[in-house]
């Protein structure tokens, strides 16, 4: 070979290996013609295959119904369509969606995201498929529909962003009930004023117990949870939190006495590790009996009788309430489940498929007992109450003979900055007392202002 | 074509991947860093050019970026002071071959092949106050009250952060430990001849052959901390507060809220200062000059 051909082969080769290390194969979807991997010349299945990233899976507690629903998804529709979930940490999932929607890699089937990007991108730029024709052509699903949720999800010119809610989950807080009664505490919580609340509070300290489960780490979500219910028993605070907008202004003397009442949990009532403890930490001090209450969703439920996490017998002690002043959270105003517009039409009807199967009366309801919730227009079977974990069946009792209000929590009417990172961030000043309750608001507000849109 | 036309045309052909690469990969991606630094963006519309707002809004919101100036010229400070002295000083150990040096180098490798993200993670154990390592051991040698909020508190916060790299010097050592290995035989031996002892072939001969490794250590060692991101996302998120802010948390808070214009505001500051670090530590090191 001559020295210039030579030359010109190496340059070739070098082209070429730029160009393969900078390629590489993407796509969320795939339609497999084979079955099980092996060629069927006779009778090619096209089975549509939407590969789904999603956070309810490996340790995360929504993958304990959500990954077998895939599974009886993927069954019943065997070499139709099939979901492969790939698993994604929680915390990743938002930012993750939007990454893809900047590439335009969207996956075909999306639950819920981060709310300024679903508001301002997703909706207004109308890049959602359109589901209120399929709805309309499913009566039977959507006399189950909350009617809240419904029109929550209707935009003005009529589409439907996302698939409205049948049931929802009201977020109470679990009590060990053998420290209630050595600290002589009898009245339920839920007939409880905040007033009576932090009496139990002291009783239970005096009686050597660590009240609460508290955490300022991660999105502080069980001091956000209690935080929210005591907002709700302020003037004007049950309002606010019903509000579809974001709330940017912590100024107002509801908020101040919100955060004053934090101030004191942190200062009296809780752990040592309370100040950076993470969602881990704070369920890992209820669960060893190390503290009397923790605010939780009914998906912590299972962990009660779980001994590789709890201490053996707990779920006997284990009581369940609504909050003080008869509270309980719960959110029917927000995007859940949506389709991508301008997928292929048998991935938009695979993704169709899907949504359908969860919104089965018999799904919900297997959705309900393990996770717990209600749906207001849903007939559960003769045998839901007798299937339901006791300590679930308790919280509905309340719910049933106790509720005055239920509201969002504050992790929905705070934009995400603060919801995310902010709150937890600015929590440790404020418990340590380096910020009063005011100076606390002021840096909020400041901080959910800067990019308020 | 004659011979010396032909070879650079040669030249050039071979140098043509790599300039289309370095278009591709690094200008296309810091001119378009710094045009839409000038414009409001959300990543999803076209970019609307808004003048200096996003400078503005990044420099006077409020004292966020003050806060991460500050944290970035202490850190800075540190990192070229302790951080390249513990590199340069293990370098000049292992220059010496002592027993097991060897040994030391590959270890001193190993957390520089373990993943920044999980160094964090680790060390949000570490300086767990429950379970973690150093609290315990203040608490077993006798100050039973030992409960600092490593991450938590301030300064705590800052101090943790700091050692969450300020022994990983590996990087420097390599650098340095090379320099030294390619310093002429002869020049240590007519040092020798001339009478020099241990202390003054090293104050005299090697530190002052080896200024120029010592300056790129110190250009790596400060450019790492003004890129640093994971270590303080991971850990404190800038908290307390805004007590452990910089600059790429603040460049990740603009991408989280679809500010993609005042992300890249944040993203050419951090530019601007590298360049400006790389400008002056090679003057002070003299690192164009030659040495031999």
């Amino acid at each position: 070979m001559k020295k210039g051909s030579k030359a010109l082969f190496l340059l070739c080769l070098s082209i070429l290996l730029t160009i393969t290390a900078c390629s590489g194969q993407n796509g969320n979807s795939t339609v497999d013609n084979t079955s099980n991997g092996t060629e069927d010349a006779a009778s090619p299945k096209k089975e549509v295959v939407l590969n789904i990233p999603h956070y309810k899976s490996g340790q995360n507690v929504g993958a304990k119904f959500f990954l077998p629903q895939v599974e009886r998804f993927n069954n019943k529709y065997a070499g139709q369509y099939k979901i492969v979930i790939e698993e994604i940490p929680q915390d990743d999932y938002a930012a993750k969606i939007k990454l893809l929607a900047q590439q335009n890699e969207l996956p075909a089937l999306i639950e819920g995201g981060d709310k300024d990007f679903l508001r301002d991108v997703i909706v207004k730029g109308e890049k959602f498929y359109d589901l209120k024709q399929w709805i309309d052509s499913k009566p039977e699903m959507k006399k189950l529909m909350v009617e809240e949720s419904l029109v929550y999800n209707t935009t003005q010119s009529g589409k439907i962003v996302s698939l409205p809610i049948i049931s929802f989950s009201p977020i109470g807080l679990y009590y060990n009930k053998e420290m209630f009664e050595k600290a002589g505490i009898t009245k339920p919580i839920s007939q409880m004023n905040f007033a009576e609340f932090d009496e139990a509070l002291e009783s239970l300290k005096k009686a050597g117990f660590t009240p609460l489960s508290l955490m300022s780490g991660e999105n502080a979500w069980t001091s956000m949870l209690l935080a929210s219910s005591f907002l709700a028993n302020e003037p004007g605070g049950a309002e606010l939190l019903k509000s579809t907008e974001f709330s940017y202004d912590y100024t107002d003397p509801m908020w101040i006495n919100t955060f004053a009442e934090i101030k004191k949990w942190f200062e009296k009532y809780t752990t040592d590790n309370a100040i950076g403890a993470g969602y881990a930490d704070a369920a890992n001090n209820f669960l060893n009996e190390r503290t009397a209450i923790i605010a939780n969703g009914p998906w912590m439920v299972p962990d009660f009788s779980d001994t590789t996490k709890a201490a053996e017998g707990l779920d006997k002690k284990v009581g369940a309430s609504i909050y003080p002043g008869g509270v309980a959270l719960a959110t029917v105003n927000e995007y859940t489940w949506w389709i991508p517009k301008g997928l292929k039409e048998e991935e938009t009807q695979a993704a169709l498929a899907f949504l359908e199967f969860m919104s089965m009366p018999e799904e919900k309801e297997a959705e309900m007992v393990l996770l717990g919730g209600t749906s207001p227009k849903l007939e559960t079977s003769a045998e839901f109450d007798s299937k339901l974990d006791p300590i679930l069946l308790e919280l509905n009792n309340t719910i049933k003979s106790d509720l005055k209000q239920t509201v969002q929590s504050l992790g929905i009417i705070w934009p995400e900055q603060i919801a995310g990172t902010e709150f937890g961030k600015f929590l440790p000043l404020l418990a340590k007392g380096t910020l009063t309750p005011e100076q606390f608001a002021e840096e909020m507000t400041k901080k959910a202002q800067q990019f308020k849109k | 074509m004659n011979k010396k036309w032909s070879t650079k045309l040669w030249i050039a052909i071979f140098l043509a991947p790599t300039i289309l690469m370095f278009l591709m990969f690094n200008l296309t991606p810091i001119v378009t860093v710094f045009v839409t630094g000038f414009t409001e963006w959300n990543g999803f519309s076209s970019p609307k050019f808004n003048g200096l707002d996003n400078y503005i809004n990044l420099v006077s919101y409020d004292d966020t970026f003050l806060i991460s100036l500050r944290n970035l010229f202490l850190w800075s400070a540190i990192a070229a002071t302790l951080h390249v002295g513990f590199g340069v000083l293990v370098a000049f150990i292992l220059y010496k071959r002592p027993f097991g040096w060897r040994v030391v180098r590959g270890t001193f490798m190993i957390p520089n092949v373990i993943s920044v993200a999980a160094w964090a993670i680790i060390y949000k154990f570490i300086f767990n106050d429950d379970i973690g390592v150093i609290n315990n051991f203040m608490r077993d040698i006798g100050f039973s009250d030992f409960h600092v909020k490593w991450f938590y508190e301030s300064p705590a916060a800052f101090i943790a952060i700091t050692l969450t790299w300020l022994f990983y010097a590996v990087i420097v050592t390599l650098i340095v430990l090379n320099e030294l290995m390619a310093i002429p035989k002869e020049v240590h031996e007519a040092a020798l001849l001339d009478g020099a002892n241990g202390w003054q072939v090293t104050r005299y001969i090697n530190l002052p052959l080896v200024k120029g490794a010592i300056g790129t250590g110190v250009i790596l060692s400060i450019t790492a901390r003004i890129a640093m991101f994971e270590e303080v996302a991971l850990t404190s998120r800038g908290g307390p507060g805004n007590d452990t802010y910089n600059i790429p948390l603040m460049l990740y808070n603009g991408i989280v809220n679809s500010e993609y214009g005042y992300a890249n505001s944040a993203a050419t500051v951090m530019i601007i200062i590298g360049v400006l670090v790389m400008i002056v530590v090679s003057r002070l090191f003299k690192m164009n000059e030659k040495i031999y």
